[in-house]
């Protein structure tokens, strides 16, 4: 026996997705608004920010008075990391620079404290003891030999390196040049070569931290 | 790294190593370090960093 369907009756489902349409647009609408209202936030000037790392300084003050100066940063023996040890972030750049420096085991580093270049230091042959044919030799240049894991390896050397460079030149702030570029789109093409008109020199990517 | 050379996917040829902070407040490919004056500013990338200009914190600590 055929079902007698009424008319209305059929017209609720598109009602009902009409509606839903609608509440979902309304619903997105909505989503992005609030995205642009909290955009002052982001501002290092805001209240609600400074609120916020107020009590993000309370919370790290709390885990040390509980736990200890030690706890949330440990140091282990060899036999307690796992080898090898997994890499994080970018672990293959394709930055030509990074590529060819690889190749010719990267010779040659520099600290400096000046732009001028006159307290600059060329951390030659980082990785080997033997002589760096890539190295430019210049006055004042210090040779860092092998050793990675010595008291008087390399990392140990940069640190004497970076205290007279910094105690000379009087900067509180240190900036880090890296070689590789973790955003590849078209925006950071833009941003970078905005930045690269602005800074003279260019630098694939520049990151700077509390003083060395 | 643990007594060998710094493998490229580590970070080589250098990369900070700051106990206390984040991973993204040490940065790997460093090949030039410079001392500088203010932190903020430099050529307009002014939050203190790649990362922190991106909204992360400028500390990072633990």
């Amino acid at each position: 026996m055929p079902v007698l369907r009424s008319k209305s009756h059929e017209q609720i489902p598109d009602k009902q997705a009409r509606f839903l349409t609608g509440a979902s647009v309304a619903a997105a609408g909505l989503g992005l608004s609030g995205c642009d209202a909290f955009n002052g936030v982001s501002s290092s000037q805001s209240s609600v920010r400074r609120v916020l790392e107020k009590t993000n300084d309370l919370t790290y003050r709390v885990q040390r008075l509980l736990q200890g100066r030690n706890a949330l940063a440990q140091e282990f023996t060899e036999a307690d990391i796992r080898q090898p040890q997994k890499a994080n972030g970018v672990t293959n750049p394709q930055d030509e620079g990074l590529q060819v420096a690889a190749r010719q085991q990267f010779c040659r580093l520099a600290a400096g404290g000046d732009r001028s270049g006159r307290e600059s230091r060329c951390l030659s042959r980082w990785r080997s003891c033997r002589p760096c044919p890539h190295a430019r030799r210049s006055p004042g240049t210090i040779a860092l030999r092998a050793g990675a894991a010595s008291p008087n390896g390399p990392a140990h050397r940069c640190r004497l390196v970076l205290d007279q460079a910094s105690r000379k030149a009087a900067r509180p702030a240190t900036l880090f040049h890296c070689m590789d570029t973790i955003e590849r789109g078209s925006d950071r093409q833009h941003a970078l070569l905005r930045h690269d008109r602005s800074a003279r020199r260019t630098s694939s990517r520049r990151r700077s931290s509390p003083g060395a | 790294m643990n007594g060998k050379a710094l493998p490229v996917e580590n970070g080589a040829p250098l990369r900070v190593r700051v106990e206390r902070q984040l991973g993204y407040k040490q940065p790997k490919y460093v090949n030039k370090i410079e001392l500088i004056e203010r932190l903020l500013g430099q050529n307009g990338w002014g939050k203190g960093g790649y990362w922190e200009d991106r909204g992360y914190d400028w500390y990072g600590g633990i």
